[in-house]
């Protein structure tokens, strides 16, 4: 969910961008030069994921992923993401222009929270309980994204209220596909390659050779 | 994916063939949209609006493709602010229209206020699409990115944007290829367990692949002597067309600027 400019206020607005910015900065300092490429590689995996449409009725939703991201990723999920929004506004126009840094807070904060609650509960966990975490942290990450985005549009003016209900309503399908996805492919990960679920617990991001 | 080879739609309309430097263009970007979405007077966003279509009749412009963007972008916004003035608090003396439906009792109140702000958000982002078409549209991904650069954003980011650029195509055929290896066997996504499953282990599929590329890619790369950066070839020479632009821009925006203080 990108917001576009002229909607947010400033006082969301900057406090959003700053933050942005210092999550940024923080995952640069943990990303050693040797990592770079894997995590070029895997934001690049996380915008051509974003392509992948589940229908629901006449409409349909698209991945979005923020929580399988932060796991993988850690803190690089701030430049990684930020990367791809970049990306987006310049390929295909999505998102504005003074509203990057509160689009990447909203998505990537969100990813970043489920990191540093989730890893390491989800190392030590198997079988049911494992898909249980898995699954509430692909649920947990979604609705934090749209809690986010209602809630920029319902600070910057009372006038948005309805919208941002109706974003937290149609956001509930979302967690669901989100949940479960997310539960096929950290399972999937426990199966093919354990050692990229290992990687999560450690806060900086090392190649895993 | 890595250009502008999108969608070549309609004609092309504009005056100057030339292009102007990236760095200018991506500057002069921002400045537009920060001064834009601060502005509140509806005079002043209007003459913004109008400033940003001359901005792309000076240079040339995919037609089609603006208006395909400015058609998303309406359709958008107008979900998102059409209930404004209804929601907007009329508060004690507030200024409203009250729509009475004929021949019943019900009628509809809407704020002014609401409408106002409803307008000021439609022209706000509207100008900010255009002139960034006008200004943006024929930048390519690299030619973005070395740009950056060259505007001292950290190397570390802008190494990760140039080789996310460099793989996206190839992993964007990975994943076509997938999808109709998926297609092929019958699969058709719904609302569905089975659809989230196959889905989650596509995408656990390409995260991994990706994972394993970037540590493989890692490995070559150290094996060429490779110290952590792209060399950046591709330098950029301000033009004294861009420096007068840039001159005529600043002003042209400060006049406005200064019609609206009036």
């Amino acid at each position: 969910m990108h917001i576009v400019d002229g909607i947010v206020s400033a006082p969301v607005l900057l406090p959003a961008t700053v933050a942005a910015v210092a999550g940024v900065v923080y995952g640069m300092s943990r990303v050693e030069a040797e990592d770079v490429p894997k995590v070029a590689l895997l934001a690049a995996a996380f915008f051509i994921a974003s392509l992948i449409r589940v229908p629901i009725g006449p409409a349909s939703v698209h991945l979005m992923l923020p929580g399988l991201l932060g796991l993988v990723l850690g803190p690089a999920i701030f430049p990684a993401m930020l990367a791809g929004l970049l990306l987006q506004a310049l390929l295909f126009g999505f998102g504005g222009v003074t509203t990057l840094g509160l689009n990447l807070f909203n998505m990537a904060l969100p990813g970043f929270l489920i990191f540093y609650l989730f890893s390491a509960p989800l190392q030590k966990a198997s079988g049911r309980k494992f898909a249980l975490l898995s699954g509430l942290a692909g649920a947990l990450a979604a609705f934090g994204a749209g809690l986010l985005v209602a809630g920029s549009l319902a600070l910057s003016n009372g006038g948005f209220l309805l919208a941002a209900k109706l974003i937290l309503l149609s956001n509930l399908p979302v967690m669901v596909v989100e949940a479960f996805v997310t539960i096929a492919a950290l399972r999937f990960f426990a199966k093919v390659k354990p050692e990229l679920l290992a990687s999560f617990t450690r806060p900086t991001l090392r190649a895993t050779s | 994916m890595t250009g502008h080879s999108g969608h070549r739609t309609g004609p092309l309309i504009g005056l100057l063939p030339l292009q102007l430097d990236p760095r200018y263009s991506i500057i002069l970007t921002l400045l537009f949209a920060i001064i834009t979405v601060t502005q509140s007077r509806l005079d002043v966003l209007l003459a913004l609006l109008i400033f940003a279509f001359i901005a792309c009749l000076l240079f040339r412009v995919r037609f089609g493709k603006l208006l395909n963007r400015l058609f998303k972008l309406e359709l958008f916004l107008l979900l998102a602010v059409c209930a404004l003035p209804f929601t907007m608090g009329a508060g004690d003396g507030a200024e409203t229209l009250r729509l009475f439906i004929s021949g019943t009792d019900f009628s509809v109140s809407a704020s002014l206020e609401g409408v106002w702000l409803a307008l000021r958000i439609i022209l706000k982002s509207t100008a900010i699409v255009v002139l960034f078409q006008a200004l943006m549209w024929r930048m390519s991904a690299p030619e973005f990115a070395h740009a950056l650069a060259h505007l001292y954003v950290p190397t570390t980011f802008t190494q990760i944007l140039l080789m996310m650029i460099r793989y996206m195509d190839v992993l964007r055929d990975e994943f076509e290829r997938s999808r109709r290896a998926m297609a092929a066997r019958g699969f058709r996504p719904g609302f569905n367990r089975h659809t989230f499953n196959s889905y989650g282990q596509l995408v656990g599929m390409m995260f991994l692949r990706a994972a394993e590329r970037g540590e493989r890619v890692t490995k070559a790369m150290a094996c060429r002597g490779f110290q952590g950066q792209y060399p950046l070839l591709h330098h950029f020479h301000g033009r004294w067309f861009d420096v007068w632009f840039a001159i005529l821009f600043v002003s042209a925006l400060l006049m406005i600027l200064l019609l609206g203080a009036l």
